[in-house]
């Protein structure tokens, strides 16, 4: 063997040492940065770096080079084609999704997929809704019958239309449902071109926001507990098991985040994906729609058992064993090393009808931020004085009486009785309480000239 | 083919009978070519000759081949799924044939998967017909006029490559109806190339022959009913047909919108469900149904091109 042979030998020999040693461990998450529900697991983990953070560095992992990449999608269905195909091993989705995802894993003869944490929930079901277009003359469920209703089949959104159907006693043969992604049914509502559109978080509030929608239902009627979670591939659990641990750390990281401080985070946000603020504030402020928590509690097994039932009738999914499919071992892991009781926080439990009691309401101040009021006469009043002066109003904030959400104060009904104000998401529930308490039922407008009115009166 | 097309145009016109090339002339547009001895073709009225040109049309061995390369696909489709073929493409999670055929027959009974092909052979029908008028007219235009084509040619070439699927919003908000908004998306697929092979068959036409029939006092719309028009068709036809194939195209980006009904819904939801045997057969079916109607679109195109043929 000559030299130089020898010398070609000995490089490739140290070439080949060193690349097992510092192996690449690639890391593919796919997320949707247009469901807020998935953000704590998506968009402000990728953004903060939080995994990155968290990832181990000792023991096995001491050379180990990590290759982490994210890719949007606009739902779950392509994200888990993607892990089907092994392009990605973290995939982050809302209820109906998981469940499709991990049915159709167990349905191959060697792959699985395990759900491993979940993200954030709403027990009662809220970020889902139906709406119609601001002109409609529609105002409760009842109202769609013969009418056209457009959800994206398979989401959450659509088994809560189901389920809301369902509970009206509306058989499928009284409306026509139609398949229809969010942004075309946005489009759509916009266009007045379809009469309800059902979508999920944040299509709902975008659209009212953005003035072009009304919502008639909330999904918290449903009663149906609405979450999101992360299923990873089996095969890459098995490898790195503590990879898993640390994006459960980061799914925390990003939680403790956002409930520091809403504001900041919420204009963060904006400027990742695109949302308006005071949208996502809806959801992420405290009082918001969404508890930031990722426990896999019982109760939420019950509601994805239920959710696959659905799909079972409706679109022929395959069986699902849950046991086999959720984890709770690597959130267990995560929380231990962090020093947090798991099975005390799988316990908590936040119902946004009693939490919301007696939350102030807020005024955004497109430059001067949030400021709060306790009652309505404040709050309209200072609406009011801000118009005279011409200030920019980003948007207000009041709460539904019947259900604890959170509204945006343009979109309520507000109904004026000689106790004073009190606010509603929907205009039946508003015209009955206003019939009993003989009250009269306004939009917020009418009820700022209402108390400037009164404020006049008093001089 | 259009090479000998022009020489033996050429030849009629070099013919020194200013009367009879005239007669040819109109031969041409009308398809029909006149008996006698000195007709070339004459042979083909006999009844050996159409025997023998019927024998001829069935193409068997045409059909055995095709029939032996496809039963190799499946085969080997079969064999990649069975064996989880995974080598740089990964068969491992395909669906086998005999499962899309399983599922396929399933479908064929099922009156829900009948209202897709017909509600999608329905919006073709209709987003096709106007691309043709559209089409052919714009195209010739174009194609004759210097001040239109200036007008016309930048609309097309910005609009020509915008695929599809980037029209959905547009659509949706622009048209009053769903089903509008679908047939407008599909249409515009078909569109140009029906345009641009227009206008190309026009252009391709033997300016001596557009001059020939002007000295014979034949007037611009004679010069174009009996000249122009017979020209382009060859070039026409091959644009419908394409036009065809590409309405398919366009049909499944339309039909993501339609929310209900059509086979590229079908495919559409299948995969929002990630039911790959379902997705399988409404590619199948897209297919099938393409290429079906572009046969038909050729079957109709092809009496219109008999002088051409004759002339090969």
């Amino acid at each position: 063997m000559s030299i130089y042979k020898r010398l070609v030998a000995a490089l490739l020999l140290s070439v080949m040492a060193v690349s097992v040693q510092a192996e690449t461990i690639r890391i593919a998450i796919g997320h949707q940065s247009m469901c807020t529900d998935t953000y704590t697991a998506g968009i402000v983990v990728k953004e903060l770096k939080l995994l990155e953070k968290h990832l181990p560095t000792t023991g096995k992992y001491k050379n180990a080079k990590y290759d982490i990449s994210w890719s949007d999608y606009s739902s779950g269905g392509p994200i888990t084609n993607q892990m089907m195909a092994n392009r990605l091993n973290f995939g982050v989705m809302g209820d109906y999704p998981l469940i499709v995802n991990g049915a159709n894993f167990q349905k191959t003869d060697s792959i699985r997929t395990k759900y491993i944490a979940g993200t954030g929930y709403n027990l009662k079901g809220s970020g889902n809704a139906i709406v119609v277009p601001v002109a409609s003359d529609i105002y409760q469920l009842e109202d769609l019958v013969g009418r056209e209703v457009s959800v994206p089949v398979g989401s959450a959104a659509w088994g809560m239309l189901l389920k809301a159907m369902q509970d009206a006693e509306i058989s499928s043969s009284q409306y026509v449902l139609k398949n229809q992604s969010p942004a075309v049914g946005a489009a759509n509502i916009a266009a007045g071109r379809i009469d309800a559109h059902a979508d999920f978080c944040p299509w709902s509030e975008l659209m009212e926001f953005r003035g072009t929608a009304r919502k008639i239902y909330d999904g918290s009627e449903t009663g149906i507990p609405y979450l999101h979670g992360v299923v990873v591939r089996q095969d890459f659990l098995d490898k790195y098991p503590e990879v898993a641990v640390a994006f459960v750390k980061a799914i925390h990281e990003a939680g403790e985040w956002i409930r520091e401080d809403p504001m900041r985070a919420v204009e963060k946000m904006e400027g990742w994906t695109g949302v308006e603020k005071e949208v996502l504030y809806i959801y992420f402020s405290e009082g918001g729609h969404l508890t930031l928590e990722p426990s896999i509690k019982d109760k939420w097994v019950d509601a994805l058992k239920f959710n696959h039932g659905v799909l079972a009738k409706e679109m022929d999914i395959a069986p699902l064993d849950f046991d086999e499919w959720i984890t709770e071992e690597y959130l267990i892991q995560a929380y231990k090393e962090l020093g947090i009781d798991y099975l005390k926080l799988k316990e908590s439990i936040v119902d946004p009808v009693e939490a919301n009691v007696g939350r102030p309401m807020e005024i955004w101040h497109s430059r001067d931020g949030i400021s709060t009021y306790e009652t309505f006469p404040e709050f309209l009043s200072a609406i009011a004085s801000f118009q005279d002066t011409g200030a920019k109003l980003n948007a207000s904030y009041v709460y539904d009486k019947e259900t604890g959400l959170k509204l945006f104060g343009k979109t309520a009904f507000f109904v004026k009785n000689s106790e004073g104000f009190t606010t509603f998401l929907r205009k039946p529930e508003a015209d009955a309480y206003a019939a009993k308490t003989e009250g009269v039922v306004m939009d917020l407008n009418g009820a700022i000239e209402t108390q400037r009115e009164l404020l006049a009166s008093v001089d | 083919m259009r090479a000998a097309y022009l020489d033996k145009a050429e030849s009629n016109v070099d013919g020194s009978d200013v009367a009879g090339s005239m007669g040819k002339q109109k031969a041409l547009g009308v398809g029909s070519i006149a008996d006698g001895p000195l007709d070339p073709m004459a042979h083909r009225n006999s009844v050996l000759y159409k025997l023998a040109h019927l024998f001829g049309q069935l193409p068997i061995r045409a059909i055995a081949v095709g029939a032996i390369s496809v039963t190799i696909g499946l085969f080997l489709w079969h064999w990649a799924t069975l064996y989880k073929f995974n080598y740089f493409v990964n068969f491992e999670h395909v669906p086998a044939p005999l499962l899309v055929g399983d599922a396929f027959s399933r479908h064929f009974f099922d009156p829900a998967f009948h209202t897709h092909v017909l509600v999608s052979l329905r919006r073709i029908f209709f987003a096709y017909s106007i691309a043709v008028v559209l089409g052919i007219v714009i195209g010739l235009i174009v194609g004759r006029s210097r001040t239109a084509r200036s007008a016309i040619l930048p609309y097309i070439e910005i609009i020509r490559p915008i695929p599809a699927v980037a029209w959905i919003p547009l659509a949706i908000l622009m048209w009053p109806t769903e089903e509008a908004s679908i047939i407008y998306i599909t249409l515009l697929g078909a569109l140009f190339p029906i345009i641009l092979n227009t206008v190309h068959g026009v252009e391709q036409t033997p300016e001596v022959l557009v001059r020939a029939a002007q000295s014979l006092g034949a007037n611009r719309a004679q010069v174009f009913w009996h000249v122009v028009l017979p020209a382009a068709m060859p070039s026409i036809a091959a644009g419908l047909a394409i036009g065809m194939g590409i309405s398919w195209f366009s049909l499944l980006a339309g039909e993501i919108i339609s929310g209900q009904f059509g086979i590229g819904y079908f495919t559409w939801h299948a995969y929002s469900m990630i039911n790959y045997t379902d997705i399988v057969v409404g590619m199948l079916v897209i297919g099938a149904l393409g290429s079906l109607s572009t046969y038909l679109v050729r079957l109709i195109t092809r009496p219109m091109l008999r002088w051409n043929r004759k002339l090969r």
